[in-house]
């Protein structure tokens, strides 16, 4: 037999070539995961032997991760660039993967034709295309694909026993193994031992002469006599499988992964998570889920029996949370740490045989034979043609899934930020990145800088982050409760960490900022708003590492290229000898398997026939479905849930559409009145959840609650709003409501105010500050503290006082201590306190104890977001004493007095007041500090407030807020010895700086109250200014 | 008892090794010491930073000696050092390496040759006389208050062009300059420093200091005096008129803020207005002094009240309390019902003019004691209120109506 060029793989690499060559340069760099592994790569490139990287978590190994892939980006990219690498990499796992679907197919069905069939389909392969250019996990791309090559050879050593072979097999095996190591463990059981049973199948047949009169005896018989092969081949690749990767499994074994799980898509349950069912089971299946009653019936056939149930199970896997069977099979923990998409993408690349035999048998074989008697050769064009069709459109929505549904923030110009890091020592300090998506890999990967954060969740290892799903602090918003929450930590004691800038991509992230002490710093070019918290101690110039032992450095940093030269090596032999030598014919034993195809039985045919069917309705009716839940103006309800759907996403043009026409209101007015309204309801909050009530209703009005739940990073927003919808022709409208006449008195005002400025360092230089550029720290005085026990939390409380000549910044750090002076608690004061004061300023605060949520294992993190969730600490002890260690550093920004309280009534548990903006900013977030005092007039509680609207400058606005937590509270300790400002004693200014207090100048104004647990309340207000003029 | 014998029989046998070893060690170096005699000719027993320093020495018996063998050993600030003797073959001389002869302090020295020391001493580096300079002159804290009491210190360390302290007594002079008169202050170097308090005057302003060496300056020091903590003061208003029409801003300001020593308060210090009106609500509002003046705004009350106002620097100074009067801007106003009671329209809403008055005035609506429909802000002297049939049937309602103070109260038919 004369061996020619198989065409259909030469189309199908070209086609490969051009089409995801082309489409990669625009897909790549905003999927999930490819620019982790350019950060990986970028450590290698770096340090290619010290797998201890110091960018993320405060350090962390890279041994977590199989290298090959990281490593040869890193090799290219002193060609090149990252960039060029990962690109290389990446095709260089295209052809890979076409080549080895060939070799695959090939293997599985001896026919070129067919196998060329499967390696064209394999280019358009929805799955493949959605691992590529959605996820971006290309070391995944590449193990599969070597394996794929390695099968053949497994196969023929196991049915000749010829060393070379099982040369050629290792070699490859540990190639897949070095690139990713969930591949070769799963590849195992889902690949190998199927193609052992077919090994054993195909010696059967030959002994018993047909594949009919295989017997489970003869069977058994086989079995055993390949035994030795089987076992040489089993044992050696788990020597491979553990030798190879031997410091990731040492690494393992070390930090084993004690972490909270982190919620993926492919977990959910996809009827009731219709969009993961859409990324991780609609999209990679694509038009395979039409073929499923052929491809199980070919499968099941006796030569393939192993990979049909080995197909059967991964494609059960691949269901998820659907039912609870892959929960069963898995157990807990592998359920909670895998991602089950790659069941799927495993099935549906194991199934492309099949799929090209059902191909060529459609196209070129007895299928269009059969087809063409029975419908006609139109109608089989036609069919063949909407097959096609649908299968190019699947693949091609799926790279441009990215484009229609941005998983990704828009792509970030890195440079500015990397230049700021640069500057002036900026990089002495840890940095975190908000709203930065996956690039924030890209950010770390070109600056020496540190983040608290990272992108590889399984290394992450502060307890703040193990302990909560939260994958990025980047994104906590995303993470609901938990994600907000430990970003809150971080904030509140960014000390702990040296975390001193902020990159915020995301203005949501602005308000909890603010309130935490921080303050914006600058703009920069790419429109990052920088943040930045006072008085950080930079980081130390030694930081602690885990260290491993040389011979595990020298293992990770050669062995992973030495498998693929090794590889390239053996293969490059074979290859020559193959076809230069051309001395003797070759042909692999696996190809005398060839099998004819007849005729289509029919059972199969009707079966699909209905299958096609069925799943046709099923996709008219999950359409329908869709049409029923999402049309608005259906009912009332509807309509007011649609309409407040379209304010939050920002689509007022929608909101509009919902307004009764009737009402006269135009749109001009409409979005005039939209245009005006600020706050953090309206612009730093995400709707939760909506639900409407019917409060009267008749058949062409109704008066609803629309009892709606907002997510703001400061706390939720429970609103109740009272809307009137009306029918009009069959369609439901909303009335519009009254909008605030007021107008204010002044059309034109002005205002003196003194700001500040500081120089920082005056002289050009990039040597060390000179000593009379540094500006003295305020001086504060702690005018009082007390340590307060309430049930079983403890809080302090008091008031301090700027009494310097120039505005402060203040942070204050409390530990408790028991009797025996041991340390019970640290933390700060988070937002109930104003952080910038004013010379002669004066604030109430009050500390919470903050322990880390979560970290009991057991303990169920709720399942909805709660920003002011609080898990107070757990402490041994009683605390008796407590120190404050107050830090004042000069503020220049921020500074905002212009607020005033104009009125307020108690009543009912409730203050009601109103808010007059006097200034000219416009106050975005106004903060309501309310100081509870008991009957001597000692201050035992402050809670902070947060008003839902903005108060424009000359305007007003009401709030009402309740007058909380009647817990009775006890003064525990009331002593200022411990007390400490800047390092210095709080007593020693006192006496120096106002010995002669006046006391019956009092510091705040009290208003009685009716309470069993106080007797006095005092307000004080302070304000987030979101864009300062 | 029995634990610590305990740890005598550990500490014991290592004491005797420990001793066992030096006594042998001395044995070894007396060994060859007959007959070898030798020693350093010093000529001086103090040097000058920069001096070169050369020690000579001399050895009897050098026949049977390997000059190869003698070295210095030198205790040195910087720790121990062992000098070879110079090249030179004739005369056996070692010489000082620079870094360690510009360095001031005192240098011990111990003559040894092959393991006998056979000479010891020591000498004085003195800081250089040649040039002196000002390394470091420090004045902290930078900004201190007026009146006396405060001060800041002024810390200069003189060093010699090699860095070395200066020795003590050495004369410096410290300038200071307060306004337009100079003055000068004569200083000793004490413990290798010169320092001096400098307390504030009474006036706030700016010092400048400088220490002075004899050949050499500092940098010009400026020490910010900031005024000290005001005193009380008074508040004085200002408004465009005395009606409560909720629309016009009052505008309170502070006399010029001083301390005990008639300085002007720093700009920015927070001045805090709180006022009570009739039915006892707070108003709270604050502003910032600009040139020792703090001018706050409140918005004008919506119903006749009196307002008592009384600013604070809370805990430092205060103001007396003043009370501004608003009256009522009117004293009645009409209703218009429509046809079947549905519609209700409140107006004209008449200001002190006669004049309507300005949007945005609130005027609310309860039926049957319940506020059913939102307030509603006036709109050119009127507020409309229609109530739907579809939620209120056909019947006879009480109905309240309430607008800038005045309440009225009814009972009505719809129909």
């Amino acid at each position: 037999m004369e061996k020619k060029t198989n065409k259909y793989l030469i189309t199908a690499l070209l086609l490969g070539l051009l089409f995801h060559g082309a489409s990669i340069f625009f897909t790549l760099e905003t999927t999930y995961d490819a620019l982790i592994h350019l950060f990986f790569a970028e450590h290698y490139s770096q340090s290619w032997f010290e797998p201890w990287n110091y960018s993320w978590y405060t350090g962390f190994t890279v041994m977590g991760y199989p290298p090959l892939v990281h490593q040869s980006i890193a090799l290219l990219s002193y060609i090149g660039g990252l960039k060029f690498g990962m690109f290389t990499v990446a095709i260089i796992g295209v052809i890979l993967f076409i080549t080895g679907v060939y070799r695959f197919a090939l293997l599985l069905t001896a026919n070129r034709k067919v196998a060329g069939y499967a390696a064209i389909l394999a280019v358009f392969s929805s799955s493949f295309v959605e691992t590529l250019h959605i996820f971006g996990q290309l070391p995944s791309i590449i193990g599969i694909s070597v394996l794929l090559h390695a099968l053949p050879e497994i196969y023929l050593w196991l049915r000749t026993g010829k060393g070379r072979y099982l040369t050629t097999s290792f070699a490859l095996l540990a190639v897949t193994i070095t690139s990713h190591h969930v591949t070769p463990i799963f590849g195992m059981v889902f690949f190998i031992f199927p193609l052992i049973g077919m090994v054993l199948m195909d010696a059967s047949k030959e002994n018993a002469g047909s594949m009919k009169a295989v017997t489970f005896k003869i069977f058994l018989a086989n079995f055993f006599k390949h035994f030795k092969r089987i076992i040489t081949f089993g044992l050696g690749s788990l020597v491979l499988i553990i030798g190879c990767i031997l410091p990731y499994w040492v690494n393992t074994k070390n930090n084993p992964i004690t972490q909270v799980p982190i919620p993926h898509g492919s977990r959910d349950n996809f009827l009731e998570v219709t969009s993961s069912g859409l990324v991780f089971f609609l999209i990679p299946w694509g038009i395979l889920l039409l073929l499923f009653p052929y491809l199980f019936y070919r499968f099941f056939s006796k030569r393939y029996l192993f990979f049909g149930i080995s197909f059967a199970i991964l494609t059960l896997l691949g269901t998820g949370g659907t039912t609870s069977i892959p929960l069963t099979i898995l157990g807990e923990n592998a359920f909670n740490i895998l991602t089950l998409d790659r069941f799927t993408l495993w099935a549906s690349i194991i199934i492309l045989p099949i799929f090209g035999e059902f191909a060529y048998r459609f196209s070129d074989g007895d299928i269009k034979i059969y087809l063409q008697e029975k419908w006609g050769p139109v109608m089989h064009r036609i069919s063949g043609g909407l097959l096609v069709g649908v299968f190019i459109f699947i693949a091609l929505f799926t790279v441009s899934l990215g484009k229609f549904r941005p998983a990704q923030p828009q792509e970030i110009n890195m440079l500015p930020i990397v230049n700021f890091l640069n500057q002036d020592d900026h990089d002495k300090w840890r940095y975190l990145p908000l709203g930065f998506g996956d690039q924030m890999a890209w950010l770390s990967a070109q600056t020496n800088a540190m983040t608290v954060d990272g992108n590889y969740h399984s290394a992450r290892r502060l307890p703040e982050l193990t302990s909560k799903a939260v994958e990025r602090l980047e994104n906590s918003k995303f993470r609901g409760v938990e994600g907000i929450g430990s970003l809150q930590q971080f904030l509140t004691v960014p000390d702990k960490y040296h975390l001193k800038y902020i990159f915020s991509n995301d203005k949501f992230y602005d308000p909890i900022l603010y309130f935490s002490g921080w303050h914006r710093l600058q703009q920069l070019e790419n429109g990052i708003m920088v943040w930045e918290r006072a008085g950080v101690t930079p980081l130390p110039n030694v930081l602690p590492k885990d260290n491993v032992p040389l011979f595990q450095k020298l293992l990770w940093g050669i062995v992973p290229l030495s498998t693929v030269i090794f590889a390239l090596l053996i293969n490059l032999r074979a290859i020559w000898r193959r076809k230069l030598k051309r001395t003797t014919k070759h042909s692999a034993t696996y190809l005398s398997f060839e099998q004819e195809y007849k005729k289509p039985i029919k059972w199969v045919f009707y079966t699909s026939y209905f299958w096609v069917l069925i799943m046709m309705v099923l996709f008219a009716f999950g359409g329908y479905t869709f049409y029923l839940k999402n049309t608005a103006q259906l009912t009332g309800s509807n309509v007011v849930k649609a309409y407040y759907d379209a304010l939050d996403f920002k689509n007022f043009e929608k909101a509009y559409s919902f307004i009764n026409p009737e009402s006269g209101k135009s749109k001009t007015q409409y979005m005039l009145e939209v245009s005006v309204s600020d706050g953090l309801l309206s612009s730093y909050a995400k709707l939760d959840a909506i639900s409407t009530e019917v409060i009267q209703e008749n058949d062409s009005v109704a008066k609803l609650k629309a009892i709606t739940k907002w997510i703001t990073p400061l706390k939720v927003f429970n609103t109740e709003e009272i809307i009137e919808v009306k029918k009009i022709d069959s369609k439901w409208f909303i009335t519009p409501q009254n909008i605030d006449l007021d107008i204010p008195p002044d059309q034109l005002f002005s205002e003196n105010n003194t700001t500040f400025y500081n120089h920082g360092r005056r002289r050009v230089t990039s040597g060390k500050t000179y000593h009379e550029d540094v500006l003295k720290q305020p001086v504060v005085e702690v005018l009082s503290a007390k340590l307060i026990k309430s049930n079983d939390e403890y809080t302090i409380v008091g008031t301090l006082q700027n009494i310097d000549f120039i505005p402060a910044d203040v942070a204050i750090k409390a530990t408790l201590y028991a009797k025996d002076n041991s340390v019970l608690a640290t933390y700060n004061a988070k937002d109930i306190i104003k952080h910038k004061l004013f010379a002669k300023e004066s604030s109430n605060f009050r500390i919470d104890f903050e322990g880390i949520a979560w970290s009991n294992f057991d303990a169920n993190p709720p399942e909805v977001f709660d920003p002011e969730e609080f898990t107070s600490i757990i402490l041994d002890e009683e605390p008796v004493t407590f120190n404050l260690q107050v830090s004042a550093n000069v503020a220049t920004t921020d500074l905002y007095d212009g607020l005033a309280i104009q009125n307020n009534v108690i009543s009912e548990g409730f203050i009601e007041g109103t808010l007059f903006n006097s200034g000219i900013q416009n106050a975005t977030i106004p903060q309501v500090l309310i100081s509870y005092y008991d009957e001597n007039k000692n201050l035992i509680n402050v809670t902070s407030n947060y008003i839902a609207e903005s108060v424009r400058p000359q305007r007003k606005v009401t709030f009402k807020i309740p007058l909380g937590n009647n817990n009775p509270r006890t003064i525990l300790n009331t002593s200022l010895k411990n007390v400490f400002i800047n390092g210095l004693p709080n007593e020693d200014i006192t006496n120096k700086i106002v010995p002669d207090r006046a006391l019956n100048k009092p510091m705040q104004t009290l208003i009685p109250v009716e309470n069993e647990n106080y007797s006095y309340i005092s307000i004080q207000v302070n304000s987030y200014i979101g864009n300062p003029k | 008892m029995k634990k610590a014998f305990k740890h005598i029989w550990l500490i014991l046998p290592l004491f005797i090794i420990c001793i066992g070893f030096n006594t042998i060690q001395n044995n070894l170096m007396q060994q060859d010491s007959d007959g070898l005699t030798g020693k350093i000719i010093e000529d001086r027993s103090r040097y000058n930073a920069g001096d070169t320093i050369i020690l000579s020495a001399t050895i009897e018996d050098t026949n049977t000696t390997n000059l190869t063998e003698a070295f210095l050993q030198l205790s040195t600030s910087y720790g121990i050092i062992t000098l070879f003797k110079d090249s030179n073959k004739e005369a056996i001389n070692f010489t000082l390496p620079h870094f360690i002869s510009k360095k001031s302090g005192w240098i011990q020295w111990d003559f040894i040759v092959a393991g006998n020391k056979l000479d010891s001493g020591s000498f004085e580096i003195r800081p250089s006389t040649a040039i002196n300079k000002i390394a470091e002159t420090y004045v902290g804290p930078p900004s201190i208050i007026a009146g006396g009491k405060d001060f800041t210190m002024l810390v200069t360390i003189p060093t010699d062009i090699y860095d070395n302290l200066l020795i003590d007594e050495t004369p410096v002079t410290i300038n200071e300059q307060r306004g337009t008169s100079t003055e000068t202050f004569p200083l000793k170097i004490n413990k290798r420093i010169a320092w001096k308090r400098i307390f504030s005057p009474e006036k706030k302003g700016r010092i400048f200091a400088t220490a002075l060496l004899e050949n050499s300056a500092s940098r010009e020091l400026n020490i910010d005096v900031f005024a000290n903590q005001p005193k009380d003061f008074v508040i004085s208003y200002e408004r465009p008129h005395p009606f409560a029409d909720g629309n016009q801003i009052l505008t309170l300001s502070t006399s010029i803020l001083r301390d005990a020593y008639n300085n002007i308060i720093t700009d920015g210090t927070l001045v805090q207005f709180t006022g009570v009106d009739s039915n006892g609500q707070i108003l709270r509002t604050s502003a910032t002094t600009i040139n020792g003046t703090a001018t706050a705004k409140l918005l004008y009350p919506d119903a006749p009240t009196t307002l008592k106002i009384k600013a604070t620097i809370p805990g430092l100074a205060d103001s007396q309390e003043i009370a501004i009067a608003f009256t009522s801007i009117l004293k009645e106003f009409e209703l218009q019902f429509s046809e079947n009671n549905r519609t209700i329209t409140v107006g004209p809403l008449k200001s002190y003019l006669g004049q309507l008055i300005p949007d945005g005035a609130v005027v609310e609506l309860f039926i049957n004691g319940k506020q059913e429909i939102n307030q509603i802000s006036s709109k050119d002297g009127f507020a409309s209120f229609s109530i739907s049939e579809d939620f209120y049937p056909d019947a006879t309602y009480d109905v309240t109506i309430t607008a800038l103070g005045i309440t009225k109260n009814f009972k009505k038919t719809i129909h």
